[in-house]
């Protein structure tokens, strides 16, 4: 971790040690799903959150106090996933200079045993004026309660999450083309011992499969919305073809030596659908439909 | 000045409105974030320098100080350095087997 230099007088600082996995903050920070529900100190809200996570790229909130909005656009200055984000109102999206910055914030994550993340923010100004100003409008009260809501929100998630990873010895592109490729998806998607049988196929940002996935006796009605699909993630919403609330289901696809990372994370709607999904191995069938897509996509 | 972002070999952008580690500067100078750009062009290398300001004042400001004057002349003086580097690199490339 490389160690960030502080100015008593112009910097003010929080660490917390939160009892969450450092990924899953790392996901609350970026994902704009994820910061809405924990930023600021309830009962305010975030009212818009737009995260282009990459240096040079918008991290625009707006905050609603008791109904009045306030806005908050900046930019993030350095990006190192799982370990540092770095934003400013120093300029807005495409390094614009703003007229009035306030301030600049590096956000830390660091392992200290499994399952708890040292956590600390260092929020930087121009003048001891406007650190005053900030540690007056209250600082450590509001990060403070922000961090405890992030804990909370990482502990609900985790509580609701499922997810496993495997390396596929093929490049990204490839892979991407087996969740895209209608005549590809039908013969790998399910566990061992599972067909799928498609009623409605339409792979694209906005469309949907609807199947029955069919073994051991029983058929299931399955139904995917594709949210995203793009060579490094792949989003969509899974149900049973019904009304309800609906899993989330995120795939990451990271180049890595020797083919590409694919990271699978189900989200549930609450905490008994994992109980339910572990009931019956969801993260072992999961691995045993990904080497199937292994199988295939090593030969294509 | 801080270097925000270095693409090699196309773009470059930083800024007097911080220093290294993410400092924000009290009075920067000219209160700028500046983006280069490099593009293959025949001949040699388009070469464009932008200077984003927060407000008009600052960016007038920067005029008056001969922004195109002193950034020019920078400008010539990289050309000349770089074609004494481009005859140095092309004889060593001459001498050395290309990987």
């Amino acid at each position: 971790m490389t160690s960030i230099d502080l100015d008593p007088e112009l910097d003010l600082e929080l660490v917390r040690d939160l009892k969450a996995p450092r990924a899953l903050l790392w996901a609350c920070w970026t994902d704009p799903k994820h910061l809405p529900h924990w930023f600021v100190p309830k009962p305010h809200k975030v009212a818009t959150c737009v995260l282009d996570v990459r240096a040079g790229g918008a991290c625009n909130t707006t905050f609603d106090i008791d109904g009045t909005l306030m806005e908050n656009n900046g930019v993030y200055l350095e990006v190192i996933p799982g370990e540092k984000l770095v934003f400013t109102d120093t300029y807005t999206a495409g390094w614009k200079p703003a007229p009035e910055p306030f301030m600049t914030a590096i956000i830390t994550f660091e392992d200290l045993e499994p399952g708890v993340t040292r956590y600390r923010a260092v929020v930087r100004h121009r003048s001891k004026e406007a650190a005053e100003n900030h540690r007056k409008m209250g600082f450590f009260d509001g990060w403070g309660t922000a961090a405890g809501q992030l804990e909370a929100y990482a502990q609900d998630l985790e509580t609701r999450q499922i997810t496993i990873s495997r390396l596929i010895k093929a490049p990204p592109a490839t892979v991407l083309r087996c969740w895209t490729d209608p005549t590809i998806l039908a013969k790998w998607f399910g566990p061992e011992g599972f067909s799928c049988e498609t009623k409605e196929i339409e792979l694209r940002e906005g469309g949907l499969w609807r199947f029955d996935m069919v073994g051991h006796g029983q058929t299931w009605a399955n139904r995917h919305r594709y949210l995203v699909m793009r060579l490094d993630r792949i989003e969509f919403l899974m149900d049973a073809d019904a009304e309800g609330d609906p899993m989330r289901v995120e795939i990451m696809l990271t180049p890595e030596p020797g083919g590409t990372r694919l990271t699978q994370t189900i989200t549930f709607p609450d905490a008994s659908g994992r109980v339910a999904a572990m009931g019956y191995q969801a993260d072992a069938k999961g691995l045993e439909t990904l080497a199937k897509l292994a199988a295939i996509a090593e030969r294509l | 000045m801080m270097i925000m972002c270095a693409d090699t070999g196309q773009r470059l952008v930083f800024t007097d409105l911080m220093t290294a580690g993410f400092r924000p500067v009290a009075e920067p100078m000219f209160g700028f974030a500046a983006e280069i750009t490099l593009t293959e062009a025949a001949g040699g290398t388009a070469y464009s320098a932008t200077a984003r300001h927060a407000r008009s004042p600052d960016a007038a400001r920067h005029l008056e100080m001969e922004f195109h004057d002193g950034w020019g002349t920078v400008a010539d003086q990289l050309t000349a350095l770089a074609a004494t580097l481009w005859s140095c690199r092309s004889a060593a490339r001459f001498a050395t087997p290309m990987p």
